[in-house]
């Protein structure tokens, strides 16, 4: 039986070690992922996988040692799905990239189980600008998932990142995250995906923290038949919280699906905006889009906005949008409340139900703890 | 700027009944006071292409508010308004431009915009509408419908504001266009922004083809296949 390194046995700092250890990463570790990753400040301190991924050629490291002992592979996919002249934070980001994760799948090579990097930011005024490369080379299947949390200071910390996932033909990335920084984080990073003939990609993103998120995950689809599935939610759960989110889909070739899912609360004053962009290319036939955004304002201070953005040049395709903006049904609540619940409850279970679409998608454990910190959420409301 | 009142005793207005010949390019503003009426945008026919129109409902107000264009030829136009820059004519002489902004500035006033568009060759369509909310109990709804054929352009910018503190508002808007050709572009824009929580508010838009099923069952029941596609069209925009 091949036995999975323990986190203790690396060398951690005692103090980040504590606080993985309370949220029980290690655990996590032995227990259902294929390999775990953790990030403190702009280091990365510990990246370990499964031998069984290792004897396959799974490459499953941070970008640093990655650079150091794969450069071939490295040098050849770093920078090419988003250049450092994409926009300021791109910028910012590869001139002073540190951590991070490169994750390379050989040809045909399913991981069955995740692969997840922890990211945390502990002191104040602090910027960690880490870089994810993955690359799922033909035929193969990744789940990844990224968790980030920082504690509260009174000084503001920025947290601007690049992903870059090169999924080839016929491969299947799936890259769920789940951000629940410090309300006094500026969550402002890059995602983008390019993906070749008949892949998937599928990306689950919850924004829950943070004091101002700007994060717009887009997918380039390559190669015919190539689809993917965007799913997100936001929850702004204090005044002056701007979460500034949506997603992209670039439909450049023929029989490409896109989906776009969003869900976002907003309540006690905070502030939810969603912004899609659908493009369909003149050569690209038959594709088809659909997107939905589904927007819950719980009070009279908070604001939504939506800006979705459709540009079709190719009108053999189908497309689909459509966006609701309301609020949780007085009829909902005093049923809930006839059935015995406190108004409380009833508007949690409300909320809950309003994102099992999303909920449904994450791992079990992911799932669990996601409806904790929605609970959470709610019960701070004033 | 033509600026008209509208009372009581209006119940139905032809836009062309306003204008004046010789101006081309239009900016009417049109105050709706406590009556109900119909309204029918007849300005392209007029010649008029490019027209700015801004409605003011009063409390009580309701308005109707008709734009049909089927397929006719436009003259070459000019440009007035610097969205119109903004968005682009591309070259493409034979367009027309309409802004519509409905302010629901009074308690119950209610607005339904129906617009039904047929593209014709090489055409280029832009379409700025706004619902602005700003009072409570109001109600908006639009609902574009556009059949586009060859290499024609549609341009849809759509806003849906809804102010602070106010309560049972909806507003709608629906687009829905039908293709027969791939050639052809369609650009959506549209931006919901609410300050308020008692609302509800919808988007949707749509690129649809002519359904082959459909097809096949009339051709079944002996139409020809243009027949069919007509009929369909023409179930489409009514």
């Amino acid at each position: 039986m091949i036995k999975l390194k323990k986190f203790e046995e690396k060398v951690v700092p005692k103090k980040t070690k504590k606080i993985f250890d309370k949220l029980g990463l290690p655990q996590a570790e032995q227990e259902f992922l294929a390999g775990l990753g953790a990030q403190h400040e702009s280091e990365s301190v510990y990246h370990q996988m499964r031998d069984e991924w290792k004897q396959k050629g799974v490459i499953f490291l941070d970008t640093d040692t990655a650079l150091k002992e794969y450069p071939s592979i490295f040098k050849k996919y770093f920078a090419t799905v988003v250049p450092a002249s994409d926009n300021k934070f791109a910028a910012l980001n590869s001139a002073l990239w540190s951590g991070g994760t490169f994750i390379y799948i050989p040809k045909g090579v399913e991981v069955t189980m995740p692969l997840q990097t922890y990211f945390r930011i502990d002191t104040k005024q602090m910027g960690q600008f880490e870089r994810t490369l993955i690359v799922a080379d033909e035929g193969s299947n990744v789940h990844y998932i990224e968790g980030c949390t920082a504690p509260q200071f009174r000084a503001a910390s920025l947290h601007a990142a690049v992903v870059e996932i090169i999924a080839k033909d016929n491969a299947t990335v799936r890259y769920t995250t789940i951000q629940n920084w410090s309300k006094n984080i500026y969550n402002l990073v890059t995602k983008r995906a390019v993906i070749g003939k008949n892949s998937k990609v599928q990306w689950i993103d919850g924004n829950l923290g943070s004091g101002v998120t700007m994060k717009y995950p887009a997918v380039i689809l390559k190669g015919k038949g190539a689809s993917c599935e965007l799913l997100s939610i936001s929850f702004a759960s204090k005044k002056q919280q701007v979460l500034d989110s949506g997603s992209k889909a670039i439909h450049l070739a023929s029989n490409t699906n896109s989906t776009i899912i969003s869900k976002s609360i907003c309540k006690d004053g905070g502030v939810t905006n969603f912004r899609t962009f659908v493009y369909v290319d003149k050569k690209a036939k038959d594709c088809k889009s659909f997107v939905q955004c589904d927007a819950l304002v719980l009070d009279k201070k908070s604001s939504t906005n939506t800006y979705p953005f459709l540009n079709i040049k190719n009108l053999n395709a189908k497309i689909n949008h459509e966006a609701k903006v309301s609020k949780i049904e007085d009829e909902k609540i005093f049923y809930l409340m006839s059935r015995g619940l406190s108004k409380k409850e009833a508007q949690a279970l409300i909320v809950n139900g309003f994102l099992d679409s999303f909920v449904k998608v994450l791992p079990m454990e992911y799932a669990i703890e996601m409806n904790q910190l929605i609970d959470i959420e709610m019960e701070e409301q004033a | 700027m033509i600026k008209v009142i509208l009372t009581k005793n209006d119940k139905f207005l032809k836009l062309s009944s306003l204008i004046d010949n010789k101006n081309k390019k239009m900016l009417l503003a049109l105050d709706i006071v406590n009556c109900q009426i119909s309204i029918v945008d007849d300005l392209i026919e007029n010649g008029i292409n490019e027209c700015e129109i801004i409605f003011n409902l009063e409390a009580g107000a309701l308005l109707k508010y008709i734009l049909k264009f089927e397929g006719k030829k436009i003259k070459d136009s000019y440009t007035i308004c610097p969205e119109r820059s903004r968005i682009g004519a591309n070259g493409l002489k034979k367009s027309f431009f309409r802004d519509l902004t409905v302010n629901l500035l009074g308690q119950n006033s209610k607005a339904d915009l129906n617009i039904k568009i047929t593209s014709l060759k090489e055409q280029q369509i832009n379409l700025i509408t706004k619902q602005i909310h700003l009072s409570s109990n109001t109600s908006s709804l639009l609902n574009i419908k556009n059949v586009m054929l060859k290499n024609s352009k549609f341009h849809c910018d759509n806003l849906i504001k809804i102010e602070k503190d106010l309560s049972n508002v909806t507003a709608i808007e629906s687009s829905k266009v039908l293709s027969l050709v791939s050639d052809a572009q369609v650009i959506f824009k549209p931006k919901i922004e609410v300050d308020s929580q008692d609302v509800i508010c919808k988007h949707e838009a749509a690129i649809l083809g002519l359904n082959e099923e459909q097809i096949f069952y009339l051709q079944s029941r002996g139409m020809s296949c243009k027949r069919a596609k007509d009929f369909l069209l023409k179930s489409f925009l009514n």
